[in-house]
């Protein structure tokens, strides 16, 4: 027994001695001991002399207060001018407009203002393109159907009053916004002023309006139109501090304003 | 005794401590490799979602949109392939150079098993959308513990040897391996403790991230790779390393310098102006230490440059080393903000990152694997064709990937620059190299499928039974 073990140990020994990877191996290495070169010293001290100038540049004294190297200078070039596009006041305010409709008016009446189902369109709507009182009354207050816009009837759906979302600012944004992109209407805007007096007017309704309700069709919202819509030179400056609501009262930036 | 018989007895030990290394060894292998096709396909797949964001876009393949395609992908690279590979090599050489045989495998497979669970949960939890956004720590926060105590059994496991070990000089790549013993908990635990456990102030959390990616690189995975490229080619020379005083302050520079690197690439952020300037003196400082491990193997391998040619593992040992030192002397360059701003918040990031964990370190575990799987399973590699097609693919695919993603950065980091020009142009700037780097991760995607085939088949027996090695061009049958 013994005596076969150690026969298959002698035949294994003898196939690794002969075939195994490990015969044709070199040795395991080993660390010589040549000397260091001078000019690997010579190279040592030129980055230990750039490290030195470099941390000396720029760890400004290891102050956990300082956050800028020194020669730094914060803010834009003197010569800078922003390439943004510039907005005339009339912008500003058709983009404000533009954002209230994107975040309230959106989901029913769509991007194109063609409205889906049984919501009414706002594209080539009379309720648009005509009289300014009646479409701030459905604003603020809602409206129950039914109702023909362009020649077609609409019943089943209610529009909820938004005079409790919106701001006199706002409503007269999206007013001229709508006015503007689905009428076409962009000589005249509306004011913040004449939306408070709408709402002085109507706002204290609790219900919402049925069609025969609504003001006429030529009744128009009574106010000034802004000093920037009618002073139309293009000796424009730039103004960059609107917040891209605001109608200026003074007439500093008035310019030519662009049909969407 | 005569030289014969003690050559013998050697060959005879050898032999023995490859046998008793091989589940483990190739255990960690097939693993690492299984994790590394998984993860360079997620970098392909990533890298078309970068500029085509349609691409495989149906909807239950929601996890391969690129914020999570992309974590996954690092993730995986990183500790599913990279790590696990630098435990296997790292577990060999060990054995061999401590001469002593692997007892106790089953503590590491144990950790092995633990780690690939810790990984795949970790690649899995990104897809689900539990990633944490860091860089190289994506894995949902539950998972470090896991790798952690997974890491520690293996450091354990390690030590051991090398308390084991026949008495005698301990070789330069011992050194290394003991390094990354200690460094990766470290680094680890402290990265993971102020970024999850304890988190401070955001831009703490970010220079910590910075500063844990960098000691990542130059404190596991360069003295990994390092062991192994200090083992190998004096090993397939025959003849001793040049100089041991080079070696030395290699290493002891690295050990210095290591963890004070990676906050530098945050430099004109919002921390105080020295942590910058601190880490990019360390990788300036570094150049020495890599002087010296580049002078090193450079002078061993002198007037030996034919093996390059012929061995698998000194081509891919050779080349790796190569990659490390230009990742070195990029670093320094970059440290200084008239290179440094255009590479800090653009592709070239990844450049770096890929320069690091694929130039260097995967191509110098490719080597070591080359070596050592042979000698576990008893057969050779089928075909040096197979090993030819996988280094041209490879080192072609990532030389692309880190030209392309360089170049790239500095053209979309200058339309960056352009604060007045609108932030569309930074992307299209950056938009035809990011299209050459799907082409460079396809090549490297089929040079690592051949890599998994030809290992497979080794792992399953299926190797030539022959006595010559797979080598590269002209096949002469020397040994």
């Amino acid at each position: 027994m013994s005596k076969n073990n150690e026969n298959r140990d002698y035949e294994h020994k003898q196939s690794v001695l002969e075939h195994s990877s490990a015969r044709r191996e070199r040795k395991d290495p080993e660390t010589g001991f040549e000397p260091l070169s001078l000019w690997f010293f010579s190279i040592c001290v030129l980055v230990l002399l750039v490290g030195g100038g470099y941390l000396g540049a720029k760890s400004a004294g290891f102050d956990f207060g300082r956050m800028q190297v020194s020669g730094y200078k914060a803010g834009t070039p003197p010569d800078f001018t922003p390439a943004g596009p510039e907005l005339s006041e009339y912008d500003k305010y058709y983009k404000g407009g533009e954002a209230v409709y994107k975040a309230v008016c959106n989901g029913c009446h769509q991007a194109n203002g063609s409205g889906q189902g049984q919501i009414p369109p706002l594209v080539e709507s009379e309720w648009v393109e005509q009289g300014t009182e009646r479409m701030a009354q459905i604003i603020i207050n809602g409206i129950r159907g039914p109702i023909t816009v362009n020649g077609a009837s609409f019943g089943a759906q209610e529009m909820p009053a938004q005079k409790g979302a919106l701001s006199d600012q706002r409503i007269a944004q999206v007013m001229t916004y709508v006015r503007a992109k689905f009428g076409g209407i962009s000589d005249a805007v509306v004011t913040k002023e004449m939306v408070a007096d709408a709402r002085n007017r109507h706002g204290s309704r609790v219900a919402q309006y049925t069609v025969g309700e609504l003001a006429g069709e030529d009744a128009m919202l009574p106010g000034e139109q802004p000093a920037w819509m009618s002073a139309d030179d293009e000796s424009a400056e730039s103004d960059e501090s609107g917040d891209g609501g605001e109608p200026a009262v003074d007439d500093k930036a008035p310019e030519s304003k662009e049909t969407k | 005794m005569t030289d014969d018989k003690k050559a013998d007895e050697d060959i005879l030990r050898r032999a023995a401590i490859d046998r008793s290394a091989r589940l483990p060894v190739l255990f960690f292998f097939t693993s690492a490799t299984v994790w590394l096709v998984v993860s360079v396909i997620l970098g392909f797949i990533q890298s078309v979602k970068f500029y085509a964001p349609g691409f495989l876009d149906a909807p239950w393949l929601f996890f391969l949109n690129y914020g999570r395609s992309n974590p996954a992908f690092m993730g995986a690279l990183v500790y599913g392939w990279a790590i696990q590979a630098g435990i296997g090599v790292a577990i060999w050489l060990m054995a061999r150079l401590c001469r002593a045989e692997v007892k106790n495998p089953l503590t590491l497979l144990v950790a092995g098993h633990f780690w690939n669970i810790g990984v795949l949960i970790g690649v899995v939890g990104i897809f689900a959308g539990y990633g944490t956004s860091m860089e190289w720590m994506a894995f949902p926060k539950a998972v470090w513990p896991i790798l952690l105590s997974a890491y520690s059994l293996v450091v354990i496991w390690l030590i051991t040897m090398f308390l084991r070990r026949e008495a005698g000089d301990v070789y330069i790549s011992v050194w290394y391996v003991l390094g990354a013993c200690f460094w990766f908990p470290w680094i680890y635990i402290t990265a993971n403790v102020f970024i999850h456990v304890l988190p401070g102030a955001a831009v703490a959390k970010a220079a910590t991230n910075a500063w844990f990616l960098s000691s990542m690189i130059f404190l596991v995975l360069v003295p990994l790779g390092l062991a192994s490229a200090y083992y190998f080619i004096p090993k397939i020379l025959g003849r001793p390393v040049y100089s041991s005083q080079l070696a030395l302050i290699g290493f002891w520079g690295l050990a210095i310098l290591g963890g004070w690197t990676g906050i530098q690439k945050l430099m004109g952020g919002p921390l105080p102006v020295w942590m910058p300037a601190v880490s990019g003196v360390a990788v300036i400082l570094m150049l020495v230490p890599i002087l010296a491990i580049a002078i090193n193997h450079h002078m061993t391998l002198k007037g030996n440059h034919s093996l390059v040619e012929t061995s698998p593992t000194m081509r891919f040992t050779a080349v790796g080393t190569l990659a490390f030192t230009f990742f070195c002397i990029l670093s320094a360059l970059c440290a200084f903000f008239s290179l440094g701003k255009f590479t800090q918040i653009s592709q070239t990031t990844t450049a770096f990152q890929l320069l690091a964990v694929y130039g260097f370190f995967s191509l110098t575990m490719f080597g070591a694997i080359y070596f050592i799987v042979p000698r576990l399973v008893g057969c050779e590699w089928v075909s040096g064709s197979r090993i030819q097609q996988h280094f041209w693919f490879s080192t072609y695919g990532i030389a692309a990937l880190v030209g392309l993603h360089f170049i790239g950065g500095i053209w979309q980091s200058s339309a960056y620059a352009q604060f007045d020009a609108p932030l569309e142009n930074a992307v299209s700037a950056g938009r035809p190299y990011a299209i050459g780097v799907s082409v460079a991760w396809a090549s490297i995607v089929i040079s690592n499928l051949i890599f998994l085939y030809h290992l497979g088949l080794m792992v399953l027996r299926l190797g030539r039974r022959d006595e010559n090695p797979a080598l590269l061009g002209h096949q002469h049958h020397a040994a």
